[in-house]
């Protein structure tokens, strides 16, 4: 194993001299970072080649999420928003981002995007299946998360549903989320659930 | 891509000759290394597990899940038996953020933080708490139940594992649980996940 030596700046200031211990030291670091050894610099997260993604792809998933509300009649009326837990991030980039609601008459899905507890994305309200993308920049520790939310107030939410799938096209990590998490709220239960959820949209 | 070139220890001798190759190579091989380089004299060295950054964690903050376990009793099994956590390998080493919640549910429970098999940590408290561990590569963490109750209905201790620098995208989505329950002196074992909403 290689033995790391800090490399004092004095060693390279103009004029100093060029000693056998700097170019020991030139040499060893290298191969001593790779080793992990001893003091020498560990490998960041920072360092690692950023995110890339393609829109539209479906390349890896590294998130799923689903809400869902069902149940509701005018006599139980609940218009809050239903609101996902946070995705992570660990490794900064870009990622493929796709949203799609699905509402119905009464009720016109739509999906407020969080990052960090701010809005930046509001998709378009929709009865039907509404399929939207967008390619974002995350860093790392950012906190990603989605709101469900009815557009149509002067109605009934009877029921819609809001999915959050997240691509990269070149993940680190040989794992990829083929599941997913789920959060069902009805007027008896909120339910949270691990499980599949297939991006057919 | 970027040929490695080998530096000798004859090149960086007391009195060795300072030649254009000696520093090309001081130049390009930490390029080559980055970039898993295959050509040149030799292969470039790979990085090690151990060359990566330690895990560094901010307790009461939830940041990337990396595991989850719980420990629970069903029933009371007329035994105060303990019962041991399934243990989570830790893969990269450093400090990790542990949120723990044991409910009370009769008698004296006791939710215990195993390293390797050493206790590191035991509390009986109901509330949910946070307690920052360090950890080598290989080293094996589980949470362990304790109780002095044989007649509770349910007990449990489940610990929810962070890092805030994960080298991943993926999240962990389940972990194992250790299941004891009434009239079975065998523990079984599942997978499960509970939301961490303490």
């Amino acid at each position: 194993m290689a033995t790391w030596r800090d490399i004092g700046d004095s060693e390279i200031a103009v004029g100093a001299g060029l000693t056998q211990p700097l170019m020991q030291a030139l040499k060893d670091n290298q191969i001593a970072i790779t080793e992990g050894e001893g003091n020498a610099t560990g490998v960041a997260a920072l360092g690692i080649e950023l995110a890339t993604s393609s829109s539209e792809t479906k390349d890896t998933a590294v998130c799923r999420f689903e809400l869902q509300k069902t149940g509701y009649t005018s006599a139980n009326q609940d218009n809050a928003d239903l609101v996902s837990d946070e995705y992570y991030v660990g490794r900064g980039g870009n990622y493929a981002v796709h949203l799609v609601t699905i509402g119905n008459a009464n009720s016109t899905a739509q999906i407020k995007l969080y990052k960090n507890g701010g809005l930046i994305q509001t998709t378009t309200a929709g009865t039907g299946t509404v399929s939207t993308w967008y390619q974002l920049d995350f860093v790392p520790k950012d906190k990603i998360k989605i709101a469900l939310v009815d557009a149509n107030t002067g109605s009934t939410w009877s029921a819609g549903y809001a999915f959050m799938f997240i691509y990269t096209n070149n993940p680190w990590g040989d794992a990829q989320h083929d599941m997913g998490k789920m959060i069902r709220k009805t007027p008896s239960a909120d339910v949270f659930n691990i499980l599949e959820i297939p991006d057919t949209y | 891509m970027t040929d490695y070139r080998q530096i000798s220890e004859n090149d960086v001798r007391v009195d060795a000759e300072l030649t254009s190759q000696l520093f090309d190579k001081l130049r390009l091989n930490p390029l080559a290394i980055a970039e898993g380089s295959e050509s040149g004299t030799t292969p470039a060295p790979r990085y090690k597990i151990e060359s990566l950054e330690e895990s560094t964690c901010t307790s009461g903050t939830k940041s990337r899940l990396v595991a989850f376990r719980i420990t629970n009793r069903y029933g009371g099994n007329n035994t105060t038996d303990n019962l041991q956590g399934i243990s989570w390998t830790c893969n990269r080493g450093g400090q990790y953020a542990l949120h723990i919640y044991k409910p009370n549910s009769g008698g004296t429970t006791t939710g215990k933080v195993m390293i390797d098999g050493v206790e590191s940590d035991s509390q009986t408290t109901g509330s949910a708490y946070w307690v920052v561990v360090t950890l080598e590569i290989g080293q094996k963490l589980r949470i362990d139940l304790d109780t002095n109750f044989s007649g509770a209905s349910f007990q449990s201790a489940t610990m929810w594992v962070y890092s805030d620098n994960p080298f991943s995208e993926f999240e962990c989505l389940a972990g194992f649980e250790a299941r004891k329950q009434v009239a079975s002196t065998v523990t079984r074992f599942g997978l499960n996940i509970e939301r961490d909403i303490y």
